[in-house]
């Protein structure tokens, strides 16, 4: 994705910030993300809206698919 | 007598040997039909003056019928011969129709025949012809004609005298059955292929020798792509209309090259409204100016990004409900006025709403045609938590396309032509499109995964 949105794929790590000013997903782009993450996983975090808190890096997304994934099959 | 019935006996008395209607399997001449017609009617005069609805697969048989139903007054209700029978039952109860005419018996309704009972009587003035308009969601209505009233936007003219039509069209639509008119009041053939793919339709085409043709957009691209090299060029085409979906540049193109000789004739119409603009420019769009022309049979006017139109053409109004209030109807189409010309963009129903910027289908779809590699399109929208939706499109590519490249040049093109919020973002390569029995691709269905 980031490098369809013509964005630096090395500057690529982990812990970066997702958007603005770390790895640089623009809002739109995030929300691609989800709308993909959930056709290839079938859960989206972001669809019952009582979300704690918002993932900030790519780290914290992983978990929070994680923990998502984990509810769903529990 | 009534139109239809008139103006076929007209053509039985003039031409009785002209073929009228030809199959694969069966011809009928315009004697042999009106004859047809008449011991019908007098078969079901039972049925006179009353409220019908035909499902009749054969479509031989379904305009022997009209005709016949129109002889004996009735107000006729055509169903697709394709409709499921509980959708033609839903469709008949509704409307409180207990007469249906059909050729299936698993398909049709289990109606009574005329020789058995009435259809609830036909008040003066009211017979006519009913046709179901393709509702995008719920019941579909219907949307009441007289013949007249279809017969309106016909060309009769020395020209047009003998033309031999290709029905791509179910012959019970709006269109089907302006191509049959067309056909009539001129006295021409009207050659009913049994199914739509290339090699059926380019078979009857060719033993027919078909002249004429009228199809949507999406109809002619498959036949394109169906096509041996060679076979459409050997069709002597002098008119081909377009219709049904917005036109572009790449099919008018496209015809202009096969049939450099033939007139491309593009309209503009509606089940509601009937025909409302007929473009002979070659250019996508129609000119500015007739927003301004008062000499047109048909008014049409720009309000909020809508087409709207006032027409003599028109339905009466939809079967069982109030009348239409004022005399401008609002198409739902919307519109863009871009230098000295209108552009359609859309329906407005098939606008996706990403993060409150809409996004017409048809604008993304016009863009994305444009790369080579691209034989059809079909942009819908995705439902997205974040933003409400996103762009997706599924794109059949051309047979032995690069899969890789072509992603890429789509990426491209969307970056160097729409806006960030346009672009598709969930691209599925598709063997082929979804496409309606009026041959439209089918928008409103959401991809599933």
């Amino acid at each position: 994705m980031l490098s369809e949105a013509h964005k630096p794929v090395s500057d690529f790590a982990s812990d970066k910030a997702l958007l603005e000013n770390g790895l640089g997903l623009d809002s739109l782009e995030f929300a691609v993300l989800v709308v993909r993450l959930e056709l290839r996983l079938h859960v989206d975090p972001f669809s019952s809206g009582a979300l704690e808190e918002f993932p900030r890096s790519f780290d914290e997304l992983v978990m929070l698919y994680e923990r998502q994934s984990a509810r769903a099959a529990g | 007598m009534p139109f239809l019935a008139s103006a076929l006996r007209q053509a039985a008395l003039a031409a009785p040997r002209v073929t009228a209607l030809v199959t694969s399997r069966a011809a009928l001449d315009y004697a042999e039909w009106f004859a047809a017609a008449e011991s019908r009617a007098s078969r079901d005069s039972a049925a006179r003056g009353g409220r019908i609805a035909l499902q009749l697969v054969d479509p031989l048989e379904a305009l022997i019928a009209m005709a016949a139903y129109d002889l004996l007054g009735c107000n006729v209700f055509l169903i697709g011969g394709e409709t499921p029978r509980a959708e033609s039952e839903r469709r008949l109860e509704a409307l409180g129709i207990t007469l249906c005419v059909s050729d299936a018996s698993d398909r049709a309704p289990a109606w009574r025949t005329p020789d058995e009972a009435l259809g609830p009587a036909v008040a003066p003035g009211e017979a006519g012809i009913a046709l179901f308009t393709s509702g995008t969601s719920g019941l579909p209505k219907a949307a009441q004609h007289t013949w007249e009233s279809l017969a309106a936007g016909v060309r009769i003219s020395e020209r047009e005298s003998g033309s031999r039509w290709l029905l791509t069209y179910g012959v019970t639509r709006f269109a089907g059955l302006q191509v049959m008119l067309q056909s009539v009041l001129n006295r021409g053939t009207l050659a009913i292929p049994s199914a739509t793919d290339a090699a059926t339709v380019l078979t009857l085409s060719q033993s027919a020798r078909v002249d004429s043709i009228s199809a949507t957009p999406t109809f002619w691209r498959k036949l394109i792509a169906g096509a041996e090299p060679g076979q459409l060029e050997r069709l002597p085409l002098r008119q081909i209309t377009l219709g049904g979906e917005i036109v572009d540049e790449g099919v008018l193109g496209a015809l202009r090259r096969l049939y450099p000789s033939a007139r491309i004739t593009h309209l503009y119409a509606s089940t509601e409204m009937g025909v409302c603009l007929s473009v002979r420019d070659g250019r996508p769009g129609f000119p500015s100016r007739l927003l301004e022309a008062n000499d047109l049979p048909v008014d049409l006017e720009m309000r909020d990004g809508h087409l709207w139109v006032r027409s003599h053409r028109r339905m009466r109004g939809y079967v069982g409900q109030p009348a239409l209030a004022g005399e401008w109807f609002d198409t739902c189409d919307r519109v863009e006025l871009r230098g000295d010309r209108v552009y359609f963009l859309g329906r407005d129903g098939d606008v996706i709403n990403v993060g409150g910027s809409k996004v017409y289908p048809a604008a993304v779809e016009r863009e994305l045609l444009r790369v080579p590699g691209v034989r059809e399109v079909r942009v819908f929208g995705t439902r997205s938590s974040m933003v409400g939706e996103i762009v997706s499109a599924d794109v059949v590519a051309e047979p032995g396309a690069d899969i890789e490249a072509l992603k890429a040049r789509l990426v491209a093109q969307g970056a160097a032509t729409l806006e960030p919020h346009q672009r598709p973002r969930l691209v599925r390569f598709v063997a082929a499109l979804p496409i309606s029995d009026a041959h439209k691709i089918i928008r409103a269905q959401e991809a599933s995964g």
